[in-house]
């Protein structure tokens, strides 16, 4: 054996700066503190403690991993892990398993408090460093608000107001679900104020479909295929349509919907997410800043509508009574706790232009609705006729459709002229379907798996920006202002149907809805 | 609620042409009934001994969504002459928001004869277009020769060979003779591992500990010394250790102490590692309920010195469920998808050492 011994110098600026995580796809993220504000409610329940399991099962959580539950009611750590642990067994999307769960629970804690009590803050606080000290080092906090929205302003002001803020030596990020405000003012308030703590980059805003892995692969399938990308444009796309249709109705939630209706509820967030994905040029980098940039652009250049137009592109209706899936389904002014004066809206119709040299006279339509004849998410893209048919007398030809179904399963469809076998020069469209979300040899993960994973490592791509969340806001808000002004109710639909009739008012002469 | 259903072609005396047209037929027939076929990824061609056929037809079923499109398993009996094959479509349709898949198996059985020119059996039946992994976990490695030029991929377990060093050489082999990727089970049973290694030094405060680690225990089950030597040459290759002599020398030159143990905790695989800095100091884990048990220990004469918690010997749970061997396969299924993580440098250098050590 050497007896040399050379100096402790240099060795490690020999080597690369993170060595051993170079070609590791999946580094579990940095060791962090999960707060969640609304620890007993019903997001939590149902989504992110499920989740959170999962992402545990696979050993996704970070080295060091504590969730603290923030919520009014009075509860101890143990009486919190036993709801953690029943709603985990309840709504994981896997059973649990007891040794992982076990390991889980034994991390969790529970902070009593109002979202706007100083004390609830000084009792986070002080649990955070007690965290802090077992670990030996600062661990990075993510503040999860998953409240009602009213509370959103004031728990980042107290998170600011107590110094949990910022730190030395670890990150903080705060993540804020949706709704992001009601209104375009609420929402310039909001960020105002979040924004008066924290730098954009601590701010995570939720909009759960962009954690699907199908509209993901819509940024795949557009920006890594020569096949599409080349006529994606004004020259041969003549119609863009987004459905988002729902069977069902309120589901226990009239109280925050009807107060809310299907354009803020789908369309100020994940419809316009969807068009933005669609329509956006290709970004320079798959970077956060750069995605978000684009989309931004694309929100900025939608034509706002004027009122005296409205009517020509926008449409609003609501469910009378009707069949829906075989059982009778009462009108919505009949579900229970919806007053009988609502004009909330729960189907919307709209025409939205995209200014741009890429999309000019290009139609996007949107539209959304519960109670519709089936649960379908999907972008329908029809391209331009052909500009001379050869096949005197061969049938119809209809134009080239490209179909993205996200919802209730992942398929591409493209449909085509085909001829019909025999002598004669027949044409009939043929589809071509294909089903693509488990080609890959793994089950995608929920939605909220992948965003808090993303949190915790500090990834925005999927999260919106502040200018992003304000650009969607001045689309809608429009909208809004001129049904407000407006004391007509929305226009009645039979539930199980596919919407009101007067939706076809806002087609283009020759467009027409497809079928949901 | 998922439903399951079948579409089952079988037939005795066969040719291959025979049945990829059955196959053909069948897709025909599947998509009659359901409007979407699904987008393919992947061809997997499994050769095995008849009679230890169901062992690993279930390993393969058991990992649910992550089979390959195709999977064509040959069966080997002893003394068959003529072909047979069945083929079966799966569809597994889901009415809630997952999405749907189809699989296709394809078994064929063979005789010993036919080894050597499974090529021309197989070649139809595979799936154009798409990558295509072969595997052979009853060493069958005359068809290994057969079929490796229809295949990117070989599949295999380093730990299968009686040593650790044939194991390894096996792979090396195989990737020296032919232009194709290896997928090693025995490296797929690290990644967690490795992972939780990087993450440990992964923030920029520890990653200067890199360059002062003077000594490596790496515990394994008995009969995975493979898996071990793995870690070991992935760390090597990573911190740029090179083998002078009959020592491992660091970077910058400091001797640097490897050790194998062997430790049965009834799992394939590793069962625990600590990495022992030239301080003192020791970060370790090991295989324990609910994940990994990480132990840190502060450099010697630390402890406790200053007060601070940072100078404290800690010990906390990493969680994680085990994945069980079909996770493992499940894995090295996707490896075949996504670029290889450090194999290829990681097995040259765990060779030399094995050599040095």
């Amino acid at each position: 054996m050497s007896t040399d011994t050379p100096p402790e110098t240099s060795a490690s600026q020999a080597l690369p700066a993170d060595p051993l995580a170079e070609g590791l796809d999946q580094l579990p993220p940095p060791s962090s503190v999960l707060v969640i504000f609304g620890a007993t409610g019903d997001l939590a329940r149902r989504k992110l403690l499920p989740a959170l399991y999962n992402l545990a099962h696979e050993g996704s959580l970070p080295e060091r991993f504590q969730l603290i539950g923030v919520s009014r009611g009075e509860l101890t750590d143990d009486g919190y892990r036993d709801e953690v642990r029943q709603a985990i067994e309840r709504f994981s999307r896997r059973p649990p398993d007891a040794t992982v769960l076990d390991a889980l629970l034994e991390n969790v804690f529970y902070v009593t408090g109002g979202f706007e009590e100083d004390d609830a803050y000084r009792g986070l606080a002080q649990r955070l460093g007690q965290l802090d000290a077992a670990a030996g080092q600062p661990l990075n906090r993510i503040f999860y608000l998953s409240t009602a929205p009213r509370f959103f302003g004031a728990i980042v002001g107290q998170i600011g107001g107590h110094g949990l803020a910022r730190r030395e030596g670890a990150d903080t990020r705060v993540v804020i679900e949706k709704p992001f405000g009601t209104t375009e003012t609420e929402a310039l308030e909001l960020n105002r104020r979040v924004l008066e703590v924290l730098h954009e980059e601590q701010v995570f805003r939720i909009d759960h479909y962009l954690g699907k892995e199908t509209v993901q692969n819509l940024l795949a399938l557009r920006f890594a295929n020569g096949l599409f990308e080349p006529i994606w444009n004004r020259n041969h796309i003549a119609s863009v349509q987004i459905t988002a249709g729902e069977a069902v109705g309120l589901e226990g939630r009239a109280g925050y919907y009807d107060g809310a209706g299907a354009l803020r509820d789908l369309v100020q967030n994940h419809l316009l997410q969807l068009l933005c994905i669609l329509a956006m040029e290709p970004p320079t980098a798959f970077a956060a800043d750069d995605i978000r940039g684009e989309k931004v652009k694309i929100l900025r250049a939608i034509e706002r509508i004027d009122r005296d137009q409205m009517h020509l592109h926008a449409v609003r209706g609501r469910y009378g009574a009707g069949a829906v899936g075989g059982d009778v389904v009462p009108a919505y002014v009949n579900e229970p706790d919806v007053p009988a004066s609502s004009t909330t809206e729960t189907f919307v119709a709209l025409r939205l232009q995209v200014d741009t040299w890429r999309w000019a006279g290009v139609p996007f339509y949107i539209r959304t609705g519960k109670r519709l004849s089936r649960k379908l998410t999907e972008i329908a893209v029809t391209l331009q006729p052909v500009p001379h048919l050869a096949f005197h007398g061969g049938g119809t030809v209809e134009p080239n459709q490209i179909v993205f179904t996200i919802q209730p399963d992942e398929h591409v469809s493209i449909k085509l002229a085909a001829k019909v076998p025999g002598s004669g020069m027949h044409l009939r469209p043929v589809t071509m379907d294909f089903s693509y979300g488990t080609s890959f040899l793994s089950t995608s993960p929920e939605a909220y798996e992948r965003l808090i994973t993303d949190a915790l490592r500090g990834d925005a791509t999927l999260f919106t920006r502040a200018d992003e969340v304000e650009a969607q806001w001045a689309v809608i808000q429009p909208i809004l202002d001129a049904w407000a002004a407006d004391a007509s109710p929305p226009d009645e639909y039979a539930a199980g149907s596919d919407g009101p009739q007067s939706q076809q008012r806002i087609l283009r002469d020759g467009d027409h809805w497809r079928a949901i | 609620m998922s439903t399951v259903a079948h579409t089952v072609w079988q037939q005795d005396d066969v040719d291959p042409a025979g049945v990829e047209e059955a196959m053909r037929a069948l897709e025909r027939e599947r998509f009659r009934q359901r409007s979407a076929l699904p987008a393919r990824a992947l061809n997997l061609v499994t050769v095995v001994d008849a009679d230890d056929a169901d062992e690993v037809v279930r390993r393969l079923a058991a990992t649910g969504g992550n089979a390959p499109s195709r999977s064509i398993l040959l069966r080997v009996h002893p003394d068959r002459s003529r072909l047979s094959a069945r083929v079966t479509l799966a569809a597994d349709g889901d009415a809630g928001d997952r999405t749907s898949a189809m699989n296709e198996l394809v078994t064929v059985d063979v005789g010993l004869r036919h080894l050597s020119r499974l090529e021309s059996i197989v070649d139809p039946m595979v799936l154009t277009d798409v990558p295509t992994l072969l595997w052979a976990p009853h060493d069958h490695r005359g068809a290994i020769e057969s079929l490796v030029p229809l295949a990117q991929t070989v599949l295999l377990d380093s730990s299968d060979a009686a040593l650790a060093t044939t194991g390894l050489d096996e792979a090396l082999a195989l990737q020296a003779a032919h232009a194709v990727g290896v997928v090693d089970l025995s490296w797929m049973r690290t990644l967690p591992w490795r992972q939780r290694l990087a993450a440990a030094f992964s923030p920029p405060s520890r990653r200067d500990e890199l360059a002062r680690i003077g000594d490596v225990e790496v515990r394994h089950q008995p009969g995975s010394a493979a898996a071990a030597w793995l870690v070991l040459g992935w760390l090597a290759a990573r911190l740029r250790w090179t083998a002078v002599g009959d020592e491992v020398r660091d970077a910058a030159g400091h001797e640097v102490h490897l050790r194998l143990v062997s430790s049965d905790v009834g799992v394939a695989g590793l069962a625990g590692t600590t990495v022992t800095s030239r301080t003192g100091a020791h970060f370790a884990l090991d295989r324990n309920p609910g994940g990994l048990r990480a132990r840190y220990a502060p450099p010697e004469g630390a402890a406790g010195s200053g007060g601070d918690a940072a100078d404290r010997e800690r010990s906390w749970t990493i969680l994680g469920a085990s994945r069980g061997e079909t996770g493992v396969l499940s894995a090295a299924l996707r490896r075949t998808l996504v670029p290889d993580d450090g194999y290829r440098e990681a097995l040259a250098t765990a060779r030399r050492l094995i050599q040095c050590t």
